[in-house]
């Protein structure tokens, strides 16, 4: 891949909470009509990496090292108005709980419609047209309703499309869902992927979703990168992750996570044992070790390496000391 | 339907009324308790024990308590509060002539509360744990301990003595002119400030909460600046706990009024019942409860309304059904 | 004949402060302007025959109203209305002559029949006039002839022509306003004779008197309006005399003053005056119930101590029951308790009360009776009298105390007047004021008695022997006379501060 080709480009980011690590060299490029998943569990540092992207990250913490590239274009360190005009305009955002992410007291048609004004500067009856196109793009037809709508007034599912059409007002080229249907139900959550699937290829947008679930990530992604502990643990095309893990963590999280397409649980709903550490407290060595069941002590005093692996022309790497040298 | 909303408005006077009712007895019987007795007021250093009576009489003190209290409901339903025992002037006209001034006192004093708190809250949340922000505590600290009189003596000292920009006391009756108004300015802030250190932290404290709350992250995401996410989205939705409180914040106004109004001689409702009760001119007193009481009441159904408006969700929610 | 004592505070100070002191002794007065007077307390009413006009209320009402008779600025008894007068029948009738051509401020005249009307309404007892029982001694009042008046009195009383000055003195109304507004209304309205005449009445603001262009008295008063501000806050009615807000006020609580004094606009007046502050034991209950006790802590008070913490410098401490100002009954040689707390304690100890606890009430009328009380908790303590000092509300004081006579001790605030028998009058055994249950024959006799002597001498003699019989019951005894103050703006002329409840304001002017 070159990097002409990269819309959006993480390289070594890092980012510390009073003194604490919690990314360490976090690096990914998504191409455009790619959908690329991030996967890891809750705290593994996923969110705080797209709110890196966009310069939201949360008070006290600081990034450290490495850059965020938009279309070539530094995004760290960039001014509050040159943020202003890509957060929600070049790139789009959706998150987990729609109810929790619109506010409660404004009407929807509204909400969207600030989108539209600030990036594309429409208003009125134009903001009026835009607005019903694009919840028909979203899938939500009682235009009427929903616009005069407050958000309490629509179901789950209707919020998330509610917040989809406004991450796309924009017209984002890029659009990063992070755990766009956690706290939806089986059907809609399917629904609401179909949805994202379809924008995609409808768009040509860059798709980075975020997930603790691979079951989500794996049949609508190209590629799958695996986070642990604020680190990306491997890399690889969906296709082949779920029958070639390469690392402990991976193959421990396919192995807990029930219905992958293609792939039945060897054990339903096992978890992994042990529990991620406490940021900052494991970058010694590789943050895996206390709970990898191929543990060595070299694992616990060197840091893994991100290792590029050859898969057949695919683009793989993994960070695991046991394909370094002098395993 | 219609029909419906006219039962729950009627429900609704109904229960006010109960309620002002209630607030009078318990006043009525709690007064009698108090040792005191109006008619020694009219009475000198030398006096018959048959003026005593007659006076007593005079005002109906003669009677038992309970059947006391049944003549004053009796008048009350007829619009009548008696007069006081003081000055022998109406209940009722005395108290229409002064609710004006009060209510205006009370309304002036919320134009100082409501933007100086709003405001305040919302720069100190902004600038949180930065230097405005400890400054705006500490102030607010200062303003919630300190009562009216010690704010108003302070203002007073400041703005009338030392740099002589308003009067002291004094007061002449309504108009749009600064004559009138100018003797309303420190009486406003000495009753508006200290509620306003009580909305600033309230509101700081709701702003700080409402910060953490997803649809901000959202907003900001979607590329509104944090100024706008602040002002379009982060005020208003932490303006809904404050108005619960504004409302009884409106209590404390009523009875700050009665010290302010003292201080300032402003002839109001709250200046005439402490002079009430301290006489104790019951009938007066009585009409004093009364228009306290209404005016929260009234106080507490504007709130209500304020909360609908400001909050979408209550309209469906089983509070409007309930109400 | 009244031996006056002036008391002038910082009157070096304001005299240094004046730029032209020369120039404003030469000014000629000047007609117009108002006066501003800030009162503490507003009027319940101002009729002047149904309501004690004590307070501010006295200041006000003698300027509506005229009375037969009027101070002048020794407390010297003056012709107002009445011009002339004859006490006949050994005292038992005084003829008034009255001024002719008076107008009431409705229009009508002042003639006999006003006079009459008035003294004929405080006299009966549907009228519940706080005055009646000072009027017994008057059997009627009869109208010669249109200019003339008399009084027939039950006996001869010198002290009559004080009790129509008392406190804001017994004003003549206008009958027709009267009959036309009924008591209550007329309360509101008041119409007299009076230099002023009210215009306007914004209760819990101020009372407007506007100038009565009619007024006996060519060419007078000078000022346009007087206007009476209420401003019962201390601080607020400091900073409006300090910002010019206002012109006069009068007394100001005391520790006020030095604030006052500094300021350079303004000049202060303190006298001696015709109030005390009391120390009341109740002789019906115990402890105090025996004389001895009574005495050995009325003993054990150091009184002059008391009135300077309590009043400030040159207050004297006293423990007469009427005031040096009245020279008259006043004895040079005052059968007074000097303070000797040995003496106290032997005595105590004679009693069988060597561990005496009392409780010491005090009402929240004004804050110097609290004062007073904790001074005397602090100097009992040295005799090892242990006092429980409590504070009542004012109104929960008149009740328990004055009402319901339930207690033991009690500092008291309370005035007098020009006239003696104002200090003595409820030492009789029914009276409902004789709370402390006086209880002595000899008192009993005397001070009815000496109502009705005409002769001087015995009168004074009399005064004399009650004060003796109250020094002896130590029951209700003075703990410190209590000046009277004024402050005024240097703008202020021809105001004469006359120490008691009364202002004329006839005669004063405002310097430009």
């Amino acid at each position: 891949m070159s990097t002409r080709d990269e819309l959006l480009a993480v390289k070594g980011l890092g980012v510390n909470i009073a003194g604490a690590t919690v990314l360490d060299g976090v690096s990914l490029a998504i191409r455009p009509g790619e959908a690329l998943g991030l996967v890891g569990e809750s705290g593994c540092g996923k969110s705080m990496t797209s709110l890196a992207i966009l310069g939201l990250l949360p008070r006290g913490a600081k990034v450290t090292s490495g850059s965020v590239t938009l279309r070539g274009e530094e995004l760290l360190g960039a001014g509050e108005d040159a943020l202003c005009r890509v957060r929600g305009g070049a790139i789009g955002m959706i998150f987990q709980e729609p109810g929790a992410c619109l506010d409660p007291v404004m009407r929807i048609g509204r909400q969207i419609g600030e989108s539209l004004e600030i990036h594309r500067g429409l208003k009125g009856a134009a903001q009026d047209a835009e607005l019903r196109k694009l919840l028909a793009e979203v899938g939500l037809t009682d235009a009427e309703r929903v616009l005069r709508a407050y958000p309490h007034e629509l179901s789950g599912g209707m919020q998330q499309r509610a917040m989809i059409a406004m991450a796309l007002a924009g017209e984002p080229v890029v659009l990063i869902a992070d755990e766009p249907t956690t706290a939806l139900d089986a059907r809609i959550a399917s629904q609401i992927l179909d949805l994202l699937d379809r924008l995609r290829r409808e768009r040509g947008l860059a798709l980075l979703l975020i997930s603790h679930d691979l079951a989500v990530i794996g049949g609508r992604c190209d590629r799958v990168m695996v986070m642990y502990a604020g680190r990306l643990v491997e890399a690889a095309p969906a296709e082949r992750i779920f029958s070639e893990a390469r690392h402990p963590y991976t193959a421990a999280l396919i192995e807990a996570s029930p219905g992958i397409a293609g792939v039945a649980p060897k054990s339903a709903l096992r978890d992994i044992p042990g529990q991620l550490p406490a940021p900052g407290s494991v970058m010694e060595g590789c943050a895996f070790a206390p709970r990898c069941s191929l543990a060595r002590p070299a694992c616990s005093t060197r840091v893994p390496r991100w290792s590029a692996l050859a898969d057949r022309g695919n683009e793989r790497g993994v960070r695991c000391l046991q394909y370094e040298e002098g395993w | 339907m219609r029909n419906a909303l006219f039962l729950t408005a009627l429900s609704r006077i109904a229960t006010a009324v109960a309620t002002l009712l209630v607030v009078a007895a318990v006043v009525f019987f709690l007064m009698r308790l108090i040792p005191g007795d109006p008619v020694l007021n009219w009475l000198g250093s030398n006096y018959d024990k048959a003026d005593y009576d007659r006076l007593k009489a005079f005002y109906g003190l003669d009677l038992p308590v309970g059947q006391q209290f049944f003549v004053w409901v009796q008048r009350l339903f007829q619009g009548d509060l008696g007069s006081s025992v003081l000055t022998n002037l109406s209940v009722v006209e005395e108290l229409l002539r002064r609710i004006p001034v009060t209510v205006e006192l009370i309304v002036l004093a919320l134009l100082v509360a409501l933007p100086v708190g709003i405001g305040a809250g919302i720069w100190a949340a902004w600038r949180y744990g930065r230097p405005t922000d400890h400054a705006l505590l500490t102030a607010t600290l200062l303003g919630i301990s300190l009562p009216e009189f010690f704010v108003g003596a302070l203002l007073m000292l400041a703005f009338s003595l030392e740099w002589r920009l308003l009067p002291a006391t004094g007061f002449s009756r309504f108009a749009w002119s600064w004559e009138h108004f100018s003797h309303l300015v420190l009486p406003a802030l000495a009753l508006g400030l200290p509620r306003a250190a009580v909305i600033c932290r309230l509101m700081r404290g709701s702003l700080l909460e409402v910060f953490g709350r997803p649809f901000i992250r959202a907003s900001l995401a979607k590329g509104l600046s944090r100024k706008a996410t602040l002002f379009v989205h982060a005020v208003r939705n932490a303006l809904i706990p404050v108005v619960t409180v504004i409302g009884l914040q409106i209590g404390y106004l009523v009875a700050g009024a009665v010290v302010v109004e003292k201080l300032f001689v402003i002839p109001g409702v709250g200046a005439y019942g402490l002079n009430a009760v301290f006489a104790r001119d019951y009938p007066s007193v009585q009409g004093f409860i009364l228009v306290v009481a209404t005016i929260f009441l009234v106080a507490n159904v504007i709130v209500d309304l304020l909360y609908v408006w400001l909050d979408p969700r209550i309209r469906i929610g089983p509070r409007t059904a309930a109400a | 004949m009244l031996k006056r004592t002036f008391v002038m505070l910082a009157m070096t100070l304001s005299l240094a402060g004046s730029v032209w002191p020369v120039a404003a002794q030469q000014a000629q007065p000047r007609s117009g302007g108002v006066l501003r007077v800030g009162i503490q307390s507003e009027p319940r009413s101002l009729d002047p025959l149904l309501v004690i006009t004590d307070g501010a209320t006295g200041h006000i009402v003698s300027s509506i109203f005229n009375t037969l008779v009027k101070y002048d600025a020794k407390m010297q008894i003056v012709p107002d209305l009445a011009t002339s007068w004859k006490v006949e029948n050994d005292g038992k009738a005084v003829d008034f002559f009255l001024r002719k051509g008076v107008k009431f401020h409705d229009g009508t005249d002042f003639d006999a029949a006003a006079v009459k009307f008035a003294f004929d309404r405080i006299l009966d007892p549907a009228n519940s006039s706080p005055y009646r029982t000072f009027f017994k001694p008057v059997e009627q009042v009869v109208v010669i002839n249109p200019g003339t008046v008399r009084f027939v009195l039950a006996n001869a009383w010198p002290g009559f022509f004080y009790q129509l000055v008392y406190v804001g003195g017994m004003g003549i109304p206008s009958p027709t306003a009267v009959k036309a507004l009924g008591n209550a209304g007329f309360a509101r309205k008041p119409v007299g004779t009076g230099p002023f005449q009210l215009s306007d009445w914004q209760s819990g603001d101020k009372i407007v008197l506007t100038k009565n262009p009619n007024y006996f008295r060519a060419k007078m008063p000078y000022l346009d309006r007087v206007e009476f501000k209420v401003i019962p806050d201390s601080t607020a009615l400091t900073t409006s005399l300090r910002t010019g807000q206002l012109d006069l006020v009068r007394d100001i609580p005391t520790q006020l003053l030095p604030l006052l004094e500094k300021e350079q606009s303004l000049v202060p007046s303190v006298k001696n005056a015709y109030s005390f502050d009391w120390f009341a034991l109740n002789a019906a209950k115990p402890p105090f119930n025996d004389v001895r006790v009574r005495q050995a802590i009325n003993m054990a008070i150091d009184r002059d101590a008391l009135g300077v913490a309590v009043y400030g410098k040159g207050t004297r401490g006293s423990s007469s029951q009427i005031a040096s100002a009245n020279s008259f009954a006043h004895p040079k040689k005052l059968p007074t308790f000097t303070y000797d707390p040995e003496k106290a304690k032997k005595l105590l100890a004679d009693a069988g009360k060597s561990n005496l606890k009392f409780t010491l009430y005090s009402s929240t009328v004004k804050p110097q009776l609290a004062q007073e009380a904790t001074v005397i908790q602090a100097q009992l303590a040295k005799i090892g009298v242990t006092v429980d000092h409590q504070v009542l509300e004012h109104q929960a004081w008149l009740a328990r105390v004055l009402k319901e006579r339930n207690f033991e001790a009690s500092t008291v605030g309370g005035t007098g007047g020009p006239e003696p028998n104002s200090y003595v009058m409820f030492w009789t055994k029914d009276n409902p004021v004789n709370f402390v249950s006086l209880n002595n024959q000899e008192l009993f006799d005397l001070v009815p008695k000496a109502q009705g002597v005409i002769n001087e001498a015995e009168r004074k003699k009399i005064y004399h022997r009650i004060q003796e019989l109250g020094a002896q019951e130590a029951a209700w005894m003075a703990l410190m006379e209590v000046p009277s103050n004024a402050v005024m703006s240097n703008k202020v002329k021809g105001y004469v501060h006359l120490p008691y409840n009364v202002s004329y304001f006839d005669d004063v002017w405002l310097a430009p």
